[in-house]
């Protein structure tokens, strides 16, 4: 006996259709990789179904699709973040976070190179692009260490925010004379639909960095999500040889350290 | 075709090119920047012929920091001064905002108070327009400078609603050619006005104003310019359901309608 076909192949409409494709498996493949942090992935198979697909596109695609971007975490709405402005505000727990599981293990490798520079005579200026509530200088602020520090992020009243909170012997514009410029982009990537962007921003100011920090997931933090019901913030995961080549790729001349853990961190230093 | 004049005894230019004139191509890459083609000047930037991966010229590393260094990012949109006296305030004729005002006034004449969303509106130019040209409506916009959305909603305050109302509309003028991310429009309209019967949208036709002369003194704000068929496409990609139409000129104005 034949297998019983999914449609009717003498209506003209499905001329070119192809007949062992699952609809239902296709779109439970797309929810999956919404559910593991693959955004861009998800997108992209929504986007490149089967020709007649493409041209007959599944009502339940166009929902997934606009559901998807209503989701996503838009520019918007990452400057006008009420939560990371009162964040920001809360001092003790940016630097609980700092020295805990949250920023583990970027905060104890950042920690350290700074605690060496002061060693040697040095306070850094580091450049914090995607500052977020500022566990990091308010983190560094708290253990006692020396730097200066100027936090980029599209969000300004965390900026204005931070500015206070940091204070003004540490917030400066640009390094001093004779000054280490670092820069540090930590739990960022992972949030941009275009990666390049952040290069853009780490070079606009003009500056030549001694030292670089990068972190970001290691694949799909926590497991993913249960339920992609809700705010998505992170559009890709990242293997080590995509974040390595891809800092390499936008940054050469820099010998690469890069420590693995639930979340990846890369310490480059001027060759 | 220029021999290029190099050592070809020098082991380091083993696979080197022989025609390639890195003066040429940076020329080209600044040509490209002041036709306001940025995000081509930057991937011609990114690969160069094999060879110049390797040894990438010191006058490519220049151009690239300069370029950068003249990048409008989205962080210099954050953070854009625009004074409270320049909110609504427009300067002379703007054709596509007249399609708007005669739009929303033809909806008037039949009663109904159209609900304008736009998306990146600039100094809140069009809601100014709307208002001076006796236009009935209400407005909200989103900008990501939220100090600046804070002023034009006290600023805007007569006008100035969340509610959807009996008739939406969603504008996204000269928004298009200053994002990598294009969808960023079609995500605003899903979030703001997901039910919006009309959708305006512009861009330059091709260069605006012929480019720029000197763009190493300039921000760079435009990253590629479209062409009326380029343009078109973007529309049709996210409302294949609406039926669009060009109004063209400098500036191309599409008006989508369900």
């Amino acid at each position: 006996m034949l297998p019983q076909l999914p449609f009717d192949m003498n209506d003209p409409r499905n001329m070119g259709r192809p007949i062992h494709w699952d609809e239902n498996l296709h779109a439970r493949a797309i929810i999956q990789m919404i559910q593991a942090d693959e955004i861009q992935e998800a997108l992209r198979m929504l986007e490149n179904p089967p020709a007649w697909y493409r041209e007959n596109y599944p009502a339940e695609f166009t929902a997934i699709k606009n559901k998807l971007y209503q989701r996503l975490y838009s520019q918007i709405e990452y400057a006008s973040d009420q939560e990371e402005v009162d964040m920001a505000q809360r001092h003790d727990v940016a630097v609980s976070q700092w020295n805990g599981e949250y920023c583990f293990p970027r905060a104890q490798i950042i920690t350290d190179a700074v605690k060496k520079a002061n060693d040697n005579g040095m306070a850094p200026f580091i450049v914090d692009l995607g500052c977020s509530h500022g566990n990091l200088p308010l983190g560094l602020k708290a253990a006692g260490l020396r730097f200066n520090y100027l936090g980029l992020a599209m969000n300004q009243k965390v900026i204005e925010s931070l500015r206070t909170a940091v204070g003004n012997d540490i917030w400066s514009d640009w390094p001093s004379e004779g000054q280490e410029a670092w820069l540090v982009c930590t739990e960022v990537l992972e949030h941009c639909m275009d990666p390049h962007s952040l290069v853009i921003d780490a070079y606009k100011p003009g500056l030549h960095y001694a030292q670089m920090f990068w972190s970001v997931p290691y694949g799909c933090l926590g497991g993913g999500l249960e339920n992609w019901d809700r705010r998505l913030g992170h559009v890709r995961g990242w293997t080590r040889k995509e974040f390595s080549e891809f800092v390499d790729k936008h940054f050469p001349g820099y010998q690469q350290t890069l420590y693995m853990a639930h979340s990846m961190v890369l310490h480059g230093v001027k060759i | 075709m220029i021999l290029q004049e190099f050592d070809r005894q020098d082991r380091i230019n083993v696979g080197r090119p022989n025609y390639f004139s890195v003066d040429d191509w940076l020329n080209l890459v600044s040509q490209y920047i002041s036709a306001d083609e940025v995000e081509k000047a930057l991937w011609l930037l990114d690969n160069p012929p094999s060879w110049f991966t390797d040894h990438y010229p010191v006058r490519a590393k220049e151009l690239r920091d300069r370029l950068f260094k003249q990048f409008f990012t989205t962080v210099d949109y954050a953070k854009d001064p625009v004074s409270t006296a320049q909110i609504g305030a427009c300067d002379g004729d703007v054709p596509r905002g007249q399609i708007v005002v005669d739009y929303c006034k033809a909806l008037n004449d039949q009663n109904i108070i159209p609900h304008v969303v736009e998306c990146a509106p600039g100094n809140y130019w069009l809601a100014g327009l709307l208002e001076r040209s006796g236009v009935k409506f209400t407005y909200y916009a989103e900008t990501i400078d939220q100090d600046l959305q804070r002023r034009a909603q006290e600023k805007l305050s007569d006008f100035w609603s969340k509610e959807p109302g009996q008739h939406s509309i969603f504008v996204a003028f000269e928004f298009i050619e200053h994002i990598s991310d294009t969808f960023q429009i079609y995500q605003s309209f899903l979030k703001n006005c997901p039910n919006a019967r009309a959708v305006f949208l512009s861009t330059p036709r091709h260069c605006w104003g012929g480019g720029m002369a000197n763009w190493s003194e300039n921000a760079l704000g435009h990253l590629r310019t479209y062409s009326p068929r380029q343009f078109h496409q973007f529309a049709i990609k996210y409302w294949p359901e609406f039926r669009w139409t060009l109004h063209d000129g400098h500036v191309m104005c599409l008006v989508g309608e369900k």
